[in-house]
């Protein structure tokens, strides 16, 4: 596009975005702001909107003397590294094998993973459950991971960009008498790492965000991950919302920081990963 | 490629990748998409297992259900209201951004509520629309207006989550108009400019009509997104002051009908009708695609 040459044209748009960016940014600082606020404060009418004094006690109780709240950060931290882990390591190696090696069937058996990339988990989780309780996998880390050891969409991402590695680079290592094992590791995964990076991020993002199949699959309280724990600070009737806010402030909180990071990145494998999101 | 590896050394790499990566695959997705179609047809109890088959009527069962019509037709509202919202505004902040210099703050800020999860942003709009000490409220009535009550009725807790939803996503769909309207040649709004042509007529006789196919993929995919609807519901509703305000969409009702009730069988049917709906929207994203490569 042409970048508008009119004066008050920009400014209109500049003052509109600003304003703008304070609605999208203030639920957060809104957050922060009440999770340091007492328990008195918050009920003030009319609301303060700095804390009259910076409180982190609901942060020290959440980090020391809650049961769960640490369990639940190690949970989703176990479950969406895991995940990740597994699924992307599996997601290069079938992409691999679906771009550079021939064999009998590869094209069926990638129909065959492409075409469940349309089918929303939603739709399967009840059998799925049901294999899970029958596998023993009720309330354990294996039920959480289960299902997102392999991932569709990363196979599909990996095959894709793995095709455009030439061949030209397999056979000359070939000749230099490099083995298979030795190319994937040596050759592949180095030329394809961002990739590998966008697909991680994305797989993690989705893992911590993960919220249906924690619900169904846990049941007791020490095998919450953190977006299933935060619905247990909500109470059903006084709710202490500084407590829940310091909560949530501090599950978000690293997703924040690397966002600050990695912006760039993250935008870039938003745009990458359109079709799937 | 030619074969550059050895038939030994092919067969093992295979067997050490595929091999687990078939079984886990067919574990965690052949095998229960293809339950869910099979057991829709059985009758299927959390507690007593698998029965006997019964036909379709299971399924009719589900149609015949007030909960299912009602939560169809929220999700219906949800899906339409969100996805009309968040594509509106998502073209709208692309083309801004795109209009003006030094816009990459803006458009991080705009972005950031998509990188975060459902249930503290949730939360956080909980405490914002909360009746009595909440802040919007406050400031309504500071503002000489009358309270809402943001929670307290079926549609205003639909607004609210539509509120809620479009805040989280509109970002999202600001990435994907962003990329498109980078493809669009500048040599258009030069020939434009010279012409004189004002900017209402450069958007709908330019800038629209090449959007089209990204327009379209990104309405299906929100209206996709938007059916799927589940998280917010059930973080903005839970705890609430119970039949009055429940708001039920399908993703819920078939969570309800499993693992509330135990109907398995009947809880798959409605799966396979949501399913259904979701195919038939992805064949239109998918002539979207074909559109946008032609």
């Amino acid at each position: 596009m042409i970048k508008s040459r009119n004066r008050a044209a920009n400014l209109i748009i500049h003052v509109f975005l600003a304003a703008s960016c304070v609605v999208f940014l203030f639920p957060i600082v809104w957050m922060a702001l009440t999770s340091m606020k007492g328990n008195a404060e918050i009920l003030k009418s009319p609301p303060t909107f700095l804390p009259e004094k910076f409180d982190f006690g609901k942060y020290a109780y959440l980090l020391f003397s809650d049961k769960f709240y640490c369990r639940f950060f190690m949970n989703s931290i176990i479950v969406a590294g895991i995940g990740t882990v597994v699924s992307t390591i599996d997601s290069m190696a079938a992409g691999f094998c679906f771009a550079k090696i021939r064999f009998r069937g590869s094209r069926l058996l990638f129909f065959v993973i492409l075409s469940t990339l349309m089918i929303p988990f939603e739709s399967y989780m009840i059998p799925l459950f049901n294999i899970s309780v029958k596998l023993k996998l009720l309330n354990t880390y294996a039920g959480l991971i289960f299902p997102i050891i392999v991932s569709s969409f990363g196979i599909f991402l990996m095959t894709q960009y793995m095709q455009t590695i030439p061949d030209e680079m397999i056979e000359a290592a070939r000749i230099d008498g490099a083995s298979i094992w030795r190319i994937f590791f040596t050759i592949i995964t180095p030329l394809s790492i961002s990739s590998i990076m966008l697909l991680a991020i994305f797989q993690f993002m989705t893992a911590w965000g993960d919220f249906i199949w924690p619900l169904i699959i846990t049941k007791s309280q020490n095998m919450y991950v953190m977006e299933l724990g935060l619905t247990k600070y909500r109470g059903q009737f006084d709710i202490d919302y500084s407590l829940l806010m310091s909560a949530c402030m501090m599950a978000i909180t690293p997703v924040l920081i690397v966002f600050l990071f990695f912006r760039r990145y993250i935008i870039e494998s938003t745009v990458m990963t359109g079709i799937k999101a | 490629m030619k074969d550059v590896f050895t038939k030994k050394e092919r067969t093992v790499f295979l067997f050490a990748i595929m091999v687990p990566t078939v079984i886990a695959f067919l574990a965690i997705r052949v095998v229960p998409i293809a339950q869910t179609l099979v057991l829709s047809f059985f009758k299927w109890s959390l507690v007593d297992g698998v029965g006997n088959f019964v036909g379709v009527r299971n399924y009719l069962a589900v149609l015949r259900d007030e909960l299912f019509s009602e939560a169809l037709l929220n999700t219906f509202i949800l899906a339409f209201a969100g996805a009309f919202l968040s594509v509106i505004l998502g073209l709208a902040f692309a083309m801004m951004i795109g209009s003006i210099k030094r816009s990459s703050l803006y458009e991080a800020i705009v972005f950031l509520p998509v990188v975060l999860t459902y249930i503290p942003i949730c939360m956080v709009w909980v405490w914002l629309f909360n009746w009595d000490n909440g802040l919007i409220n406050y400031l309504l009535s500071a503002l000489g207006l009358s309270r809402v009550p943001w929670l307290g009725s079926k549609s205003m807790t639909m607004t609210s989550i539509i509120i809620v939803s479009v805040w989280k996503v509109v970002g999202y769909y600001m990435i994907i108009f962003s990329a498109g309207l980078k493809t669009i040649p500048n040599t258009y709004y030069e020939a434009a400019l010279v012409d004189g042509a004002p900017q209402a007529k450069v958007f709908f006789k330019i800038t629209l009509p090449l959007l089209k196919p990204i327009t379209l993929l990104a309405c299906v995919m929100a209206v996709i997104n938007f059916l799927k609807i589940f998280t917010q519901v059930y973080a903005m509703t839970q705890g609430s002051a119970g039949e009055a305000t429940h708001l039920s969409v399908l993703v819920y009702d078939i969570y309800n009908r499993a693992f509330m009730y135990f109907k398995l069988g009947e809880a798959s049917a409605e799966s396979i009708v949501l399913l259904g709906i979701l195919l038939l929207l992805t064949l239109v994203q998918f002539k979207a695609i074909g559109e946008k490569n032609d």
